[in-house]
């Protein structure tokens, strides 16, 4: 009759989660040493393999990408820049590398930082529901299992929703100025089916800044975002967020930030 | 992640692309109880598991040429690195099971603690120990030239 040590000892002994003393016995075994040997193999072999990383080209198919999906209009089916440039994305033009990199692109661009200084309730991410599918494993937690995922999960609340857009602001220095022609435009925005959204024109409007201006703005991390718009704010080349902002007088919250790094210059008095 | 639970290109596209749109899409609601990089690969493991699912795959067998790797390794280094350099992971990671190859990939590639393995595979430390050992067995012998997988070695206690 045999005493050795079972895979689970041994693996675990390997990742340092073995209970304390679990390894006094492998000192002394052959045949443990040797199997502890054959799956610390297997580990560094894993450890040890690559995957292939995106090659050159992925970053600028990539930036290639996101410059069509930011420019494309929004106007059909409700789609909106970001919903654009998931559409892109969908293309996949050259296959795993760039969608690896436009992911890497995207978490960067959508300012991750920003939208983790958000709420912090503690729900679970819907996101962590969206992409699980039924009773994967035997042992998990069936609850977290949604079917169906991403086609079924909600539109993203902070910048997905319809974005009206147009012409260069031009060279502005007041704050009541620029709130003004955001208002004017939100007012002659001709309705959209289901959206009242109008086709952007090609601004490059930074979405990346998304995050950072709803919370200069004072808007809710869930607040639509209603109109980007570029331009030059007391010499700086800047872009106008909008969100709807329901518990606000106006129904919105607006404010400027910097293209360069979406530093606040100014909150919009809408 | 998607790469290696996937196990090949296209599959492994997908499921990052849909991870991405996840990951995108569920910012705003991120909330912070995990941290960021954990929550990330749950969306990935998940998105990639999804996509073995969709595509009904089963284990696919090794490509005899890619193996076997022990056999076939000239001593004088390091056997892990041998194994490592002519062994097809790919191939051998499709004859074990999707979750133990999660458990061992989120492990030995991503190198993520058990209990951080468990918030992404939304199942105890207990589990995700069980796992990793049976996915590490299944694959000694596969990674050593022998085409059968074990997925539970006989263990020899009393």
């Amino acid at each position: 009759m045999t005493d050795h040590l079972d895979d689970e000892i041994l693996s675990a002994a390997i990742d340092g989660e073995a209970p304390a003393g679990a390894l006094d016995h492998v000192a002394s075994c052959p045949t443990c040493a040797g199997r502890l040997g054959a799956l610390r193999m297997v580990a560094s072999a894993l450890s040890a393999s690559t995957v292939p990383t995106p090659a050159d080209e992925a970053g600028r198919a990539v930036t290639a990408a996101l410059d069509a999906a930011l420019s494309a209009p929004a106007g059909a089916g409700g789609e909106g820049p970001q919903t654009g440039v998931l559409v892109a994305l969908r293309r996949r033009p050259a296959g795993l590398a760039v969608a690896a990199a436009a992911a890497a692109a995207l978490i960067l661009a959508a300012g991750i930082t920003g939208a983790l200084r958000h709420g912090r309730s503690s729900t679970l991410p819907a996101a962590e529901k969206s992409v699980s599918a039924p009773s994967r494993f035997p042992g998990g937690n069936g609850a977290e299992n949604v079917p169906g995922a991403l086609g079924a999960a909600p539109a993203a609340p902070a910048f997905g929703a319809p974005v009206v857009t147009g012409p260069d602001l031009g060279a502005q220095s007041d704050a009541a100025t620029v709130a003004g022609l955001v208002r004017a435009r939100l007012n002659s925005a001709a309705p959209a089916p289901q959206s009242g959204a109008v086709a952007p024109s090609s601004t490059d409007q930074t979405l990346a800044c998304a995050p950072e201006a709803a919370g200069a703005a004072g808007a809710s991390p869930t607040s639509p975002l209603r109109l980007i718009a570029p331009l030059q704010w007391r010499g700086q080349p800047a872009v106008v967020f909008v969100f709807g902002q329901p518990g606000s007088a106006s129904g919105l919250a607006g404010v400027i930030v910097r293209r360069s790094d979406c530093g606040a210059l100014a909150t919009l008095p809408l | 992640v998607c790469r290696r639970i996937t196990g090949n290109d296209a599959d492994a596209a997908d499921a990052c692309q849909e991870a991405m749109i996840a990951v995108v899409r569920g910012l705003p609601r991120f909330d912070g109880r995990s941290r960021f990089g954990t929550w990330v690969y749950r969306i990935a493991t998940n998105a990639a598991l999804d996509q073995v699912r969709r595509r009904g795959r089963r284990p696919v067998p090794v490509d005899e040429t890619a193996g076997p790797a022990a056999a076939s390794a000239s001593p004088g280094g390091p056997v892990d690195e041998q194994v490592a350099g002519r062994v097809d992971i790919d191939a051998a990671l499709l004859r074990i099971p999707a979750e133990f190859r999660a458990a061992v990939v989120l492990r030995d590639l991503c190198g993520l603690d058990y209990h951080e393995i468990g918030e992404v595979l939304g199942v105890p430390p207990g589990t995700v120990r069980s796992r990793i050992a049976r996915g590490r067995a299944a694959l000694v012998p596969l990674l050593a030239g022998n085409p059968t997988p074990s997925h539970d070695r006989p263990t020899p206690r009393p």
